[in-house]
């Protein structure tokens, strides 16, 4: 009896971890869509811009948005296999 | 429209009197001396304010017999009734008295002022006012250099009087080209006529030469020498009287709405003065018949007649007014209103919302953001960038080398009217909400309470920078204008930067947004920084406007900072509890530097 107590504990917390997981990897996704709609539309503002200063300026947003994106990515595909190997 | 046409007409009328006469210059400088002496006073008797003097004056002044007793011994001393008037004006402005008490100086300083013609009636003696002003101004002077604060003090007081002394003689200088015109013998007259026109007359000269001391000399001077009549010469003193209120009333042009009531209280006193003498005028003849005759004054004395007259009415002017003293005051604080500033009070803050930790944490992050907006406005105008620039698409970039237009504000002022109370209230509701929170929610009022204190630190720092901002942006140095402006538009760009972030409605992806303004401000701390360097090498700015390069770029960057900050601390208390999302997309120091030491070279 004890032990099926334990094991039921076991998988509560198993599931848990699961979900706090899958809510994470949730908001993560929408984060690095977002980040890379934000990303394609810094591309075409580039296109029409006026002067250096501004086409810069754009650019460094571009190399910002992208180092955060593949830190992301990088995570994203770190709690994916967490996630393979727990199920 | 009036108040922008006023200046220009009136320095055209001033420089056109100065062209015209020597004497209108010697008066105009006169009447500037006169109101900066005043300015200085007040300078002097604020640094005694709680102390000493005040001590002194509470202990001298704190019932109204007191307070007459020492308007009547400090103008028999000072031997002028303007200049106790304008020191009570000056006390009043700086709260060392109050109204009451200014009004029983004043009632005081009416008496004494007639000792001045007993003196002159019986002892010929004569003050000339600008043999004092000039060793007042020298002493006044070494006080000023002095590190102590009250020695300071009492040097700007007697620099003060120094320039009022020089002040009213040039004054008098000047109209006593005017006062050869006045020749009484010619236009003595009797009864009712003779006692209205004489009177108007002395008022006038009063006005003219800005001293009934003057006036009473002149007087005194023609009766004795029987020029005028002694029926003309009392109606000429009743005249003075009320002239001399004029001094008090341009005393009180830079003063405060209390200088302004004292000196309407004055101009009550002295015209209710004069028209009570001048009603009961035989009756005050008799009086100083009899006395005369009682004091052992001859009867052909008109001189030492006069003196008594003077005193006599003057004393009955305070008799019929004293009952009437907490009535003026009344009428005077009805009349004459503070312009009460609208301060922006907190909108969102309640003692409900203080029940539910959930409804507090909302509350407060309102409250926050309404801060921020007028931090926001404040900030704009402090480094002279408008508003309505920042939130529109205006390229800032055209602000750097055209010089600056300054935008007038005083931002002690403004921080009490839109800054303070909000601050406050903020910081009270956090501290007792964070009290009763949880462990959940004591990390975003913690970050909240961070955010209002980032923001108050950002507008200290614009405070500081604004003082060498207004004068470099329009140098003519283009290389330091250019520095200058170029700070204004890196804190504009950030304004506009953190204001298209409000609009953001993910707080994850704000806060990753904020890696990009990071990585603006080290790049315009670099730039700046070379800048500096360069222009220092090149001998482009002077070892002054390096330095004070040097030091407000560091106020630039501190606003910078803390106007990032308060935004991170803001968007954090808007996370959910524990959750990592931001931390781990978010750039490393290096990796922003990266991005900014790179800069132009990108693609």
């Amino acid at each position: 009896m004890k032990n099926a107590k334990l094991i039921e504990k076991l998988r509560k917390l198993i599931k848990n971890r699961n979900n706090i997981d899958e809510e994470h990897i949730e908001k993560l996704r929408k984060v690095l869509r977002k980040l890379k709609k934000r990303q394609h539309k810094l591309a075409d503002e580039r296109q029409e811009a006026q002067n250096d200063h501004d086409r810069q300026k754009i650019d460094q947003e571009i190399e910002v948005l992208k180092l955060q994106r593949k830190k992301g990515v990088e995570i994203y595909k770190q709690l994916k296999k967490e996630r393979e190997e727990f199920s | 429209m009036l108040g922008r046409i006023f200046l220009p007409l009136l320095t055209l009328m001033l420089a056109y009197g100065f062209w015209a006469s020597t004497s209108f210059k010697d008066i105009a400088a006169g009447v500037a001396l006169f109101l900066f002496g005043m300015l200085c006073m007040e300078q002097g008797f604020k640094a005694y304010s709680g102390g000493a003097l005040q001590r002194v004056l509470s202990a001298s002044t704190d019932r109204l017999w007191k307070s007459m007793t020492f308007g009547i011994v400090s103008t028999t001393l000072m031997q002028s009734s303007s200049l106790v008037s304008v020191i009570t004006i000056s006390f009043l402005s700086a709260e060392l008295i109050g109204l009451r008490q200014g009004i029983g100086i004043i009632f005081g300083a009416n008496l004494g002022t007639t000792t001045g013609a007993w003196l002159v009636a019986g002892f010929g003696l004569k003050v000339k006012l600008s043999t004092y002003a000039l060793p007042m101004l020298v002493f006044g002077v070494l006080l000023l250099m002095q590190a102590s604060k009250k020695l300071k003090g009492f040097g700007w007081i007697l620099v003060g009087i120094g320039f009022l002394f020089l002040g009213i003689h040039y004054m008098k200088e000047g109209f006593a080209a005017y006062s050869e015109q006045i020749d009484l013998t010619q236009y003595a007259m009797t009864g009712i006529a003779g006692l209205l026109v004489f009177t108007l007359i002395g008022s006038v000269a009063t006005v003219i030469m800005q001293s009934s001391h003057a006036t009473l000399t002149l007087i005194i001077t023609a009766l004795a020498v029987g020029q005028i009549s002694y029926e003309n010469a009392l109606a000429l003193a009743i005249g003075a009287n009320i002239g001399t209120t004029i001094t008090a009333i341009l005393g009180a042009i830079g003063a405060n709405v209390a200088g302004k009531r004292l000196a309407g209280a004055h101009l009550i006193f002295n015209v209710v003065t004069g028209l009570v003498a001048l009603l009961l005028i035989q009756g005050l003849v008799a009086a100083v018949d009899s006395l005369s005759f009682w004091l052992g004054i001859a009867a052909d004395n008109h001189t030492l007649k006069l003196a008594l007259f003077h005193t006599l009415f003057n004393l009955l002017g305070i008799l019929l007014m004293l009952p009437l003293v907490n009535f003026l005051v009344t009428w005077l604080e009805r009349r004459l209103k503070e312009v009460k500033v609208m301060r922006d009070k907190p909108r969102f803050l309640s003692e409900a919302s203080l029940s539910l930790p959930q409804v507090a944490l909302q509350a407060v992050t309102k409250e926050t953001k309404h801060l921020f907006s007028n931090a926001f406005t404040l900030i704009a105008h402090g480094v002279c960038v408008r508003r309505s620039s920042i939130v529109s698409t205006d390229d800032l970039q055209l602000l750097v080398d055209a010089p600056g237009k300054v935008i007038e504000l005083d931002m002690d002022a403004q921080y009490e009217r839109m800054i303070k109370d909000i601050y406050s209230a903020n910081i009270e509701f956090l501290s007792r909400a964070q009290a009763e929170a949880s462990h959940e929610y004591a990390d975003a009022l913690n970050a909240l309470r961070l955010a209002n204190m980032d923001l108050v630190g950002a507008i200290k720092a614009v405070k500081h920078l604004r003082k060498n901002l207004l004068h470099y942006m329009q140098s003519r140095n283009l290389d330091i204008r250019r520095e200058y402006n170029r700070f204004r538009v890196r804190i504009a760009e950030v304004l506009r930067s953190l204001a298209v972030l409000r609009e953001t409605d993910d707080t994850v992806v704000a806060l990753l947004s904020l890696d990009q303004i990071r990585v603006e401000i080290l790049e315009g701390e670099n730039r700046a920084a070379k800048a500096a360097d360069r222009l220092i090498r090149g001998g482009h700015v002077t070892p002054q406007m390096a330095t004070s390069l040097i030091n407000d770029g560091a106020y630039v960057n501190e606003v910078i900072q803390r106007l990032l900050d308060m935004n991170e601390q803001l968007h954090r208390a808007e996370l959910s509890h524990g959750d990592p999302l931001h931390e781990e997309l978010a750039l490393k120091a290096e990796e922003i530097a990266n991005i900014a030491k790179y800069a132009g070279t990108i693609r």
